[in-house]
């Protein structure tokens, strides 16, 4: 019961009866440490799956473990099997489930790239004014990602109202005709096959996302040294080149890191899909988050919504894996 | 000396020797940098817009508001938006406000007790299960709310818990990613100074409290920020266990108002104003530690 | 290879620091200076804007036959070597050395011979394709020189390269660095804060302090002639004791009094500077060099006007030689140079000892083979024709050794100019 850096013997001696009040110590903060996260992180996992393979409903009273049983029944692997039932004849359940999950990873794959395309170089434009003014700069994209997730929902759902939205009055006053075009309420308005809604979604959670990776990407420019980019630049490379050979390879590490952690954020965003378009029009920005809950408290399909998360689970734990993986390489100045 | 050179006949010399001909190079570099301000100012602007928007639709009237197309300044920028909702009998703000205030600030106490607590155990001292347990901990990271809401959200039954301020303060008194952080700054703690504390006599409660916790300072306050805006702007777990109207706290209000007034954008931006403008304020003047908090471990 | 000019250059950074002042400088074409002072001198300020990597604020900086103010560093065709080294980290070494001319479209068989040839020079070939990570210190020293021979620039600029390496590399690295760049005789400026380095390594070295350019000669010439107590006090090692004396004159002879020692200045240095006839009674600075000093028994000439009398406090042996501490009963010099000079040898303590000390330390280097103990106090004969004379109030120089125009092997030409035109204006 030494510390790591002070070794054993001598120290053990020496200190003698302390050892035990060090494990005491211990022993007092894991001990209530291991009950609140067999409560609060072990079971609700544990837990989770075995919903998974009931139908359950917590109005029904079942068996006393865990309410599971009895009027709850045993489905085994029903849910998961009814998932990949791709036929047309497929319950409403499993048709919700299949949009939710074509919603949700479609989102998520389209902000990630977006969000790269604007966040890589507005960070670098950011570092290259003037530190003076540089925080100005930084603080408005930052400021969204301060903002909470529902106000954000609710005023982007105003900047969008088809009748008196701020981008409808844009468009009005620039091309002088009254514009009332519905962004986020029209089922069939589709854009290279993909909703408007859900790009609009997407816009609004770029907004309010943008500011994360802008400070991980400033602060990873601030960690390559003046003198290797000035060392480019003596060596006659252009701001691009710079760019492009030095700064961009040097990034790779954090972009990856940043990528990974906006798609699994990606994965899970609620409010915008449950305040701002309600899941709609016509299911289309349905999110599997959205579905879940709803499925959960709305339906009292606990069992299925399980199950469902079960699959959110997996997927969000597979990039995490990824993540692990692919993030060893550090550089070192 | 100099006239020893024996170099090869310079490669380098055709580009500079047209390079030489142009005019002056500094102009182009102002103009650039010229154009970087003008580019970041307007995407700075785009990017305050909804806010802009948010806050001056709060001051139109009724009318105003329903404008096709609509207007951008209000016409007659008045405060009786706030007043109706400052007045309004069914929404006591001040009741919504200490609801979140109470939520925030206790998990914020108890965030940062467990894990400066743990975070301190588990870089300073040896047991066993010490490896495993820590991964643990940083694997519930990876774990999707969605996972966890639903039986947490039946344990919070049978603990009687729902629709209680409690339930959202009890599942979250360890939090994950704290625990991580704490130990990273704990673990630059010198050892040196914990055993010379202990060979004073002091006990290892003692040796938490005055050796430990004031060099956390720096952490504890980025820790305890984000901690708070985590909490008060959360949505999806209060809203699961909050049913009760007066127990509820803003971001839930927040929604529940709007869709009252679906039809009042003008009411609705003006709660939304209150709701998200002040900590937004409070927030932005802490911006830097908020940001240091994010940086150190690209942790959302 | 080119000529590089500094024209009236002043720095002024945006935050209102003025890091060089008034810098004019010529360098010629294949020449090594060496710029050297106390850090945060300008040093670095005035090599980045030879780069382009800072802007001129006044003056003008020219290279070869075109004033370079406005061209960005891309156009500039000098090479630089930072004190970090600045590889690129994600590169190979072939690949950190290959940039520039990758950028430049060279061609890959030129790229590959250039790289090649470099890295033979340098004796690199084996770690081409390792990455900076996996270098010693020395290696990617060598990288970096690497870096900057296969650009075949106009002009080397050298930050600090030497500086992270430990002393036994530092001394090899010189030598190389040396060979290299007669061999290749492309013009550098070569920036150091360590005077060893820059007397050893330039043709010539051009001083700073706080931004403004001191003197800027042949080592020789900085030693035996330094223009004011910085320079003195900033070349040689161990530094030159500096000490406050009076003028007196008995008969012909020029005296120096400090303390309760009397020096009379050497009869032909007193000749070549008859205005010192005029400064009887007359505070000056005295600086004594420690390799001027010597035991009586090993001087070899008349200790008559040249003794004074130490109580040694501190000896040092280098073996070839050794060093003896001990204190003069007089008052320490206290201007800007000298504070100036204490704070370069960042020694907080010794710092409060020269302005406290009644006394001031000396040291001297002297024959090992003279057994002085600790304690004991003994004749030392000082070579009264190795003498420097100091104004106290502005710590200009008013004399110094003759030796100077006898000079050493190269530079021998502009050694005797730079010390006739000396002597010229301190006729005036
Ligand atoms: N970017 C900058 N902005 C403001 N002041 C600066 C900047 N860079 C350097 N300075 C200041 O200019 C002065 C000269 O700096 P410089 O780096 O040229 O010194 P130096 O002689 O190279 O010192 P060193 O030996 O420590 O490298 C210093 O006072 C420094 O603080
Ligand atoms: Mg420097």
């Amino acid at each position: 019961m030494a510390t790591e850096a002070i070794g054993g013997v001598r120290v053990r001696r020496f200190l003698g009866g302390r050892e035990g009040a060090q494990k005491r110590f211990v022993a007092a903060v894991i001990t209530p440490a291991l009950v609140f996260m067999a409560t609060f992180m072990v079971l609700p996992i544990v837990w989770a799956f075995a919903l998974s393979f009931f139908d359950f409903s917590p109005r029904r009273a079942g068996t006393p473990i865990l309410g599971l049983g009895g009027d709850n029944p045993f489905v085994g692997l029903e849910h998961y099997r009814a998932m990949t039932d791709f036929s047309s004849d497929a319950t409403l359940n499993v048709r919700q489930f299949h949009t939710a999950a074509k919603v949700t990873v479609l989102f998520a794959f389209l902000v990630l790239p977006l969000n790269l395309i604007i966040t890589l170089p507005l960070a670098a434009m950011i570092e290259s004014v003037h530190q003076r003014v540089r925080p100005i700069y930084r603080t408005i994209f930052f400021l969204p990602v301060l903002a909470s997730s529902v106000g954000v929902a609710i005023i982007w759902g105003f900047v969008l109202h088809p009748q008196n939205g701020l981008l409808n009055g844009a468009i009005s006053r620039i091309t002088g005709n009254v514009t009332v075009i519905s962004w986020i309420s029209d089922p069939s308005f589709v854009f290279l096959g993909i909703p408007v809604a859900l790009l609009m979604v997407i816009v609004a959670y770029l907004w309010q996302d943008l500011g994360y990776n802008l400070v991980i990407f400033i602060a990873a420019l601030q960690a390559i040294p003046r003198s290797v980019t000035d060392a480019a630049r003596v060596d006659g490379a252009s701001a691009w080149q710079i760019f492009r050979h030095i700064t961009l390879p040097l990034l790779k590490p954090t972009i990856l890191l940043a990528s990974i952690l906006t798609v699994i954020s990606a994965f899970q965003v609620f409010e915008l899909f449950q305040v701002m378009t309600l899941g709609g029009p016509d299911d289309q920005t349905l999110a599997l988050s959205v579905n879940i809950y709803r499925n959960a408290f709305r339906f009292q399909q606990m069992g299925w919504a399980a199950a469902m998360s079960v699959v959110l689970f997996f997927i969000v734990f597979a990039i995490s894996l990824a993540q692990t993986r692919l993030l060893r390489s550090r550089w070192e100045y | 000396m100099a006239t020893t050179a024996q170099r090869p006949a310079t490669v380098l010399a055709a580009p500079r020797a047209e390079v030489r001909r142009r005019p002056s190079r500094g102009t182009r570099h102002r103009a650039g940098r010229t154009s970087l301000y003008v580019v970041l100012t307007i995407l700075g602007v785009v990017a305050a817009l909804p806010f802009v928007w948010m806050i001056l639709a709060s001051f139109k009237d009724a009318a105003e508001i329903r404008q096709i197309p609509p207007t951008f300044w209000p016409q007659d920028a008045n405060l009786a938006n706030y007043r109706t909702i400052l007045q309004d009998p069914e929404l006591p703000l001040f009741t919504f406000y200490r609801n979140s205030a109470f939520v925030a600030v206790l998990n914020v106490i108890a965030t940062l007790f467990t894990a400066s607590l743990l975070g301190y155990v588990f870089a300073k001292f040896r047991f066993r299960g010490r490896q495993p347990l820590f991964w643990f901990i940083l694997a519930t990271m990876m774990i999707p709310a969605q996972v966890t809401m639903l039986p947490g959200y039946l344990i919070l039954l049978q603990l009687d818990l729902l629709n209680n301020l409690w339930g959202l303060i009890i599942p979250s008194f360890i939090d994950a990613f704290a625990v991580f952080l704490m130990r990273q700054f704990i673990v630059s703690v010198p050892n040196d100074e914990i055993w010379s504390a202990r060979v004073d006599g002091a006990s290892e409660w003692r040796i938490y409290r005055s050796i430990v916790l004031p060099q956390l300072r720096a952490p504890l306050a980025t820790l305890g920020l984000l901690t708070f805006m985590f909490h008060w702007n959360a949505y999806l777990w209060p809203l699961i266990v909050l049913t009760e109207q007066d127990k509820r706290t803003l971001p839930i209000i927040l929604t529940w108002y709007s869709n009252q007034h679906s039809s009042q954008a003008n009411l609705v931006m003006a709660a939304s104003v209150l709701i998200v403008i002040p900590v937004l304020i409070v927030f932005a003047l802490a911006q830097k530690w908020i940001v240091r908090g994010l940086t150190l471990t690209g942790g959302r | 290879m080119a000529t590089i000019e500094f024209d009236s250059v002043a720095k002024v950074y945006p935050d209102g620091t003025e890091a060089v002042t008034d810098l004019d400088l010529d360098i010629g074409d294949g020449e090594f200076m060496v710029l050297v002072g106390p850090s945060g001198c300008g040093k670095s300020t005035a090599l980045k804007m030879v780069a382009g990597l800072e802007e001129v604020s006044r003056g003008t900086v020219t290279i070869g036959d075109e004033v370079v103010n406005d061209l960005p560093p891309k156009d500039r065709d000098v090479a630089m070597v930072f004190q970090d080294y600045a590889l690129y980290p994600h590169m190979t070494v072939f690949e950190n050395m290959a940039f520039a001319l990758k950028i430049r479209r060279i061609g890959k068989a030129a790229t590959e011979s250039r790289v090649r040839d470099a890295a033979g020079i340098l004796g690199i070939t084996e770690l081409l394709d390792r990455r900076p990570k996996a270098l010693s210190g020395g290696q990617r020293q060598r990288v970096a020189m690497g870096r900057a021979i296969v650009r075949e620039p106009r002009a080397f600029l050298m930050d600090e390269p030497l500086s992270n390496l430990d002393a036994k590399l530092r001394v090899q690295m010189r030598a190389e660095i040396r060979r290299i760049q007669t061999n290749l005789g492309v013009t550098t400026i070569f920036v150091t804060h360590d005077q060893t380095e820059a007397m050893t390594m330039g043709d010539r070295v051009a001083v700073m302090k706080r931004g403004r350019l001191q003197q800027v000669d042949t080592p020789d010439v900085l030693y035996g002639r330094p223009t004011n107590l910085f320079v003195a006090g900033f070349i040689g090692s161990p530094a030159m004791n500096m000490i406050e004396a009076t003028v007196h004159r008995v008969d012909d002879r020029i005296g120096l009094r400090f303390g309760s020692s009397t020096l009379d200045l050497d009869a032909q240095v007193a000749e070549r500077y008859p205005e010192l006839k005029g400064f009887e009674g007359r505070r000056v600075v005295l600086g004594i060099r420690p390799e001027s000093i010597e035991h009586e028994r090993f001087a070899g000439v008349d200790p008559q006007g040249r003794t004074i009398e130490a109580t040694i406090e501190l000896r040092e042996s280098l073996g070839s030689e050794a060093l003896v501490h001990f204190t003069m009963d007089a008052q320490t010099v206290v201007t800007d140079d000298t504070r100036e000079l204490v704070r370069d040898r960042e020694d907080a303590e010794d710092a409060e000892l020269v302005v406290e000390d009644r006394g001031s330390s000396f040291v001297a280097k002297i024959d090992p083979k003279a057994r002085v103990r600790m304690g004991e106090t003994v004749p030392l004969v000082v070579d009264t024709s190795e003498l420097y004379l100091f104004d106290p109030d502005n710590g200009e120089a008013i004399a110094a050794p003759v030796e100077v125009s006898s000079p050493s092997s190269s530079g021998r030409a502009r050694v005797q100019d730079a010390v006739l035109t000396l002597e010229a204006g301190d006729d005036a």
